[in-house]
């Protein structure tokens, strides 16, 4: 059995379960009021649906009783015939049979077709007015001698519901019994008037065959434990936030901690001190003769001077004082073990909630591909209304993303593609004319970096069109005619309300929702958004959620007296900055990189902390560049719950909502893209690879041999291509993580990540559809040449190489790379 | 405010009470001058509250609690009506000050001078700076808040 059928057919067993518990229901509820047909459109559907997914899984017997069942629930709906109790009687006969076909399947059995006649008998006979029992009865009878092959496997499973009113049913099941050799048992069901006769397992001496299933009540147990339950999210959601609260006690409890390891350091220091002390007291004074003493009546000198005599009260306390302090001591030792246990165990606890929080997530997630599978018959039906052919290639779906993020991403999603169809995607002529495949592509791709999920939506149109974004800003008057504005500050109105560039409204785009709803939506979710597009080759939108969106992992940090935080997953990096490092201009210099800065001071119009020297910079991406945020002090990482604002806040759009502290203390939990771009900050880079049209194509050479690296660059740039270099996958990563590549060109062996792990990581990240990697080896076997390509390499160069046929491979790529 | 100014209740600003013995208690401690009888006709309809010496009332049934003043965080960038924010029992709120809408300058006091009205509005948790202490009472007094309308028509936009 294949993997994809074996799951199919789990969720086919899940399903049916569900569907036959209401069969059951509604037949039980069916024979005690004939007349009641409320629920005869839900039986009609669930014998439906388990005919239709019966049938997806080749279960054709299964799929046969379900569809003869579903006719006569039709008839019965149509008004044809009455749901006598014989009928009724037959039905739940005829739905047992699919219980026990599911029920051998989930037993990893195959199907038996034998019931298929007796059942269609039994049901005929019902419908046309005959009393069912005699059928059952000679359905049971008969059932073994039509079948003489398999008589064993399947006599074993069969069922009779019957009721009380019946005749003769014991007699009926004692013929059974002498025909299949197994005893049978009578017990009562749910319902008074009913008898079902279960057939016991089989007596250990017939171990040798396939064990026996047993039926009714417990097969619905055996279905549901086919491993998969389900449960409703809300369920899920209120552990999460029981978990969350459980994060926060235990987050106060480690702040706690610290304050009993300082407790504890002073009280071992002032023990240690006292035990000092009263040491040099005792050893002074324990044995010696008191002053007192030491006079002798000269009557008594001859006398043995007893022991005791010797001590006086200062001798007894300092031995006194001795012994307590050496209990004090011992206790002390004993309460720092404790300590160290306690730790430990405060620690282990830590591992552990933060375990339970990462399976509760897990079970929370939902795979990309379910909400990309939501836009296929979208796509089909704008292609459709737009007269633009177009295809939809969806890559990663195997990513979890957390149910919020599901459900919030859809309107955003939907927005870009419709605006991708009506706006960027040509017509079938253009696109012929331009040499572009006539038959426009939209790829949606999910991957995980990190504790992030980065989704993106990628069309090969005609790319985002200044010229009308600037046009439109004049119109509208945002916008001087005659300034001259960079392209990436233009992309800045398509996120303003109210902007579309699209003529008219059309069924396609301009609904309303604009990109700075899904900006909004976006930030909502503590995500970003971002654009890269290309004038002829297309537009990315880049979307940067974090995976779990109930317990969130912030960075604590201080501006003036008050205390925020900020999503982990938006921040970069985190950096000290000397208050000289800042220039006038607001770009801060992190590592020799100058970025632009935000003073959160300033933005939230604060008293900074003049008083320090240094202050601290978080490195976000807002829509894909870096931005520094200059804060106070930075003082923690933790996880904690993030509480939305109400409606009354929801629109401060500076913060995505507060947080408690272990302490109790509130926290405003800040919106980095919001803070940057609403803070009256425009020299920022809002948007990364903002339509560079001038920029060179850039290759990324990967190879540990330095002059591999500096001979293929030199080469490359001569050719005026923009280098960059990796020593291994690894770097190379970072280096595609910061700066992206329209090539690769790598080595197969290299330290740390070799070549087939890179090609390996870039196909799970989807980078291959987009980046074409070329590998560039010593290996010239066909071995190593066939396991690049079933990678996903595109191309295969052995050392030494000529240097025009490397200029042509990465030109013939990156230029097809650039039609595609 | 309109549309809970409905007849059946009758207690609406400025209108006389359906039972004028009432409307001589407006301002009093009530319970105390009714009669058992009188009592147990007697609902409490209103919280009215001051700030700034203006007057106010809030319908009970949209009324939470009233809390003793707790430190309000400062919520940079808000409106200067939304005083920051206060963590009740966990429960995190904007909180409101009247006189700061009305542009009214508030004499600075003790921070125990002052009392938290908690309201509800459809499941959103909402609370009003009060001076003194508010009293329950079959009357309205003052301007009546609607806090569904509040919330809804003064509701913080930023950009």
């Amino acid at each position: 059995m294949g993997n994809i059928r074996k799951q199919l057919l789990g969720y086919f067993l899940q399903e049916a379960s569900e569907h036959l518990a209401t069969l059951e229901d509604g037949l039980l509820r069916l024979e005690k009021d004939p007349s009641d047909r409320s629920m005869l459109e839900e039986l009609f559907r669930s014998a439906h649906t388990i005919k239709g997914s019966a049938a997806l899984v080749k279960l054709n017997t299964t799929s046969a009783l379900a569809h003869r069942l579903e006719d006569t629930f039709e008839a019965i709906r149509d008004g044809l015939i009455s749901p006598t109790r014989e009928l009724v009687d037959a039905m739940i006969f005829a739905m047992d049979n699919i219980k026990d076909q599911v029920q051998r399947v989930s037993n990893g059995e195959e199907e038996s077709d034998a019931v298929l006649a007796s059942v269609e008998h039994s049901l005929k006979l019902a419908e046309e007015g005959y009393a069912v029992q005699h059928a059952i009865a000679a359905a049971i009878t008969e059932t073994p001698s039509n079948e003489p092959a398999s008589t064993e496997a399947e006599a074993t499973t069969t069922t009779t519901t019957t009721t009380t009113t019946t005749t003769t049913p014991a007699v009926t099941s004692e013929e059974a019994t002498h025909d299949t050799g197994d005893t049978l048992h009578v017990s009562s069901s749910d319902s008074d008037r009913q008898i079902t006769i279960v057939e016991k397992p089989k007596p250990a001496f017939h171990a040798e065959r396939p064990a026996t299933p047993t039926l009714r009540p417990d097969t619905m147990h055996h279905l549901a434990s086919g491993g998969v339950i389900k449960i409703s999210s809300d369920k899920l959601d209120g552990m999460m936030n029981v978990l969350g609260e459980i994060t926060i006690t235990k987050n106060h409890l480690m702040d706690q901690l610290t304050v009993v390891e300082r407790l504890r350091s002073e009280i071992d220091f002032a023990g240690q001190r006292l035990l000092r002390e009263v040491n040099n007291f005792s050893e002074r004074y324990s044995y010696s003769v008191p002053e007192s003493v030491k006079y002798k009546d000269p009557l008594l000198s001859e006398f043995m001077e007893l022991e005791f005599d010797r001590y006086d009260e200062v001798n007894l306390f300092a031995k006194k004082l001795q012994e307590i302090t050496n209990d004090v001591n011992e206790a002390l030792r004993s309460l720092g073990n404790f300590f160290t246990r306690f730790t430990g165990d405060v620690g282990t606890l830590d591992g552990m909630i933060a375990e339970m929080k990462e399976r509760i997530s897990e079970a929370r997630m939902i795979q990309a591909g379910n909400l990309f599978q939501r836009f296929t018959r979208t796509v089909r039906d704008l292609s459709r209304q737009a007269g633009k052919p177009v295809r939809l290639l969806v890559a990663g779906g195997d990513t979890p993303l957390d149910r919020v993020v599901y459900d919030g991403l859809f309107e955003p999603i939907l927005h870009i593609i419709r605006n991708a169809v009506a706006h960027g995607l040509e017509s079938e002529d253009d696109r012929r004319k331009l040499g572009k495949p006539p038959v426009g592509t939209i790829r949606m791709s999910a991957r995980r970096e990190g504790n992030t999920a980065v989704i993106d939506i990628r069309d090969d149109g005609k790319g985002i069109q200044f010229n009308r974004i600037r046009k439109r800003a004049i119109d509208q008057g945002l916008l001087d005619p005659h300034e001259e504005v960079r392209p990436k500050d233009l992309l800045k109105f398509i996120f303003m309300h109210g902007f579309s560039t699209a003529d008219a409204t059309d069924h396609t785009s301009g609904r309303g929702i604009g990109l700075d709803v899904v900006k909004d939506r976006l930030a909502a979710l503590n995500g970003t958004l971002s654009i890269l597009t290309k004038k002829e080759r297309g537009t990315i939108f880049r979307m940067r959620l974090p995976l779990s969106l109930v317990i969130i992992n912030v960075v604590q940090f201080r501006v003036g007296k008050q205390f925020f935080v900020v999503p982990s997953n938006l921040v970069v990096e985190i950096a000290e900055i000397a208050n000289t490092e800042q220039r006038l201009d607001g770009t801060v210099h992190i590592r020799d990189v100058a970025m632009p800065s935000v003073d959160l001071s300033t933005v939230f119009r604060m008293q900074s902390d003049s008083t320090q020297p240094s202050k601290f910079a978080i490195v976000t991406r807002v829509s894909g560049t870096k931005v520094a945020l200059r804060v106070d002090e930075i003082l923690s990482q933790e996880d904690t719950i993030i509480k939305p604002f109400g409606s009354f806040l929801r629109e401060l759009h500076y913060y995505s909502g507060t947080s408690i502290s272990g302490s109790g203390m509130l926290r405003l939990v800040i919106n980095p893209s919001w803070i940057v771009e609403g803070g009256e900050k425009h020299d920022e880079e809002m948007l990364s690879g903002a339509m560079d049209e001038s920029r060179k194509p850039s290759v990324l050479v990967v190879d540990d041999s330095l002059s591999v690296r500096k001979f293929a660059s030199t080469l490359l740039e001569a050719h005026d291509y923009e280098v960059r270099t990796a020593s291994n996958g690894l770097q190379a990563l970072d280096v595609l993580d910061e700066h992206g590549a329209d090539l690769i060109l790598t080595d197969l062996e290299m330290p740390v990540m070799h070549g087939y792990e890179l090609l390996g990581e870039l196909k799970r990240r989807g980078l291959l559809d987009t980046i074409p990697v070329v590998v560039l080896t010593s290996r010239g076997s066909e071995q190593h040449r066939i396991k690049a390509f079933d990678l996903g390499a595109t191309d295969y160069l052995i050392k030494p190489f000529e240097e025009e046929s490397l200029i042509t491979t990465v030109q013939r790529h990156i230029k097809d790379h650039q039609t595609v | 405010m309109s549309t809970y100014d409905s007849a059946e209740t009758g207690y609406n600003t400025g209108a006389s009470s359906a039972d004028s013995s009432y409307t001589q208690h407006t301002g009093d401690n009530v319970s105390q001058s009714v009669t058992g009888q009188e009592a147990h006709q007697f609902d409490l309809t209103c919280c009215c509250f001051s700030i700034a010496d203006i007057e106010y009332h809030l319908r009970i049934e949209y009324m939470v609690e009233i809390a003793d003043f707790t430190k309000v965080t400062v919520l940079p960038l808000a409106p200067e009506y939304v005083l920051g924010l206060a963590n009740l029992r966990g429960e995190v709120m904007p909180v409101i000050d009247l006189a700061s809408m009305k542009s009214i300058k508030r004499p600075p006091r003790n921070p125990v001078a002052y009392r938290l009205i908690v309201a509800d509005a459809g499941g959103e948790r909402v609370a009003f700076l009060a001076e003194g202490m508010p009293r329950l009472s079959s009357e309205s007094c003052g301007e009546e808040i609607d806090v569904i309308s509040f919330v809804k028509n003064y509701k913080v936009r930023i950009g």
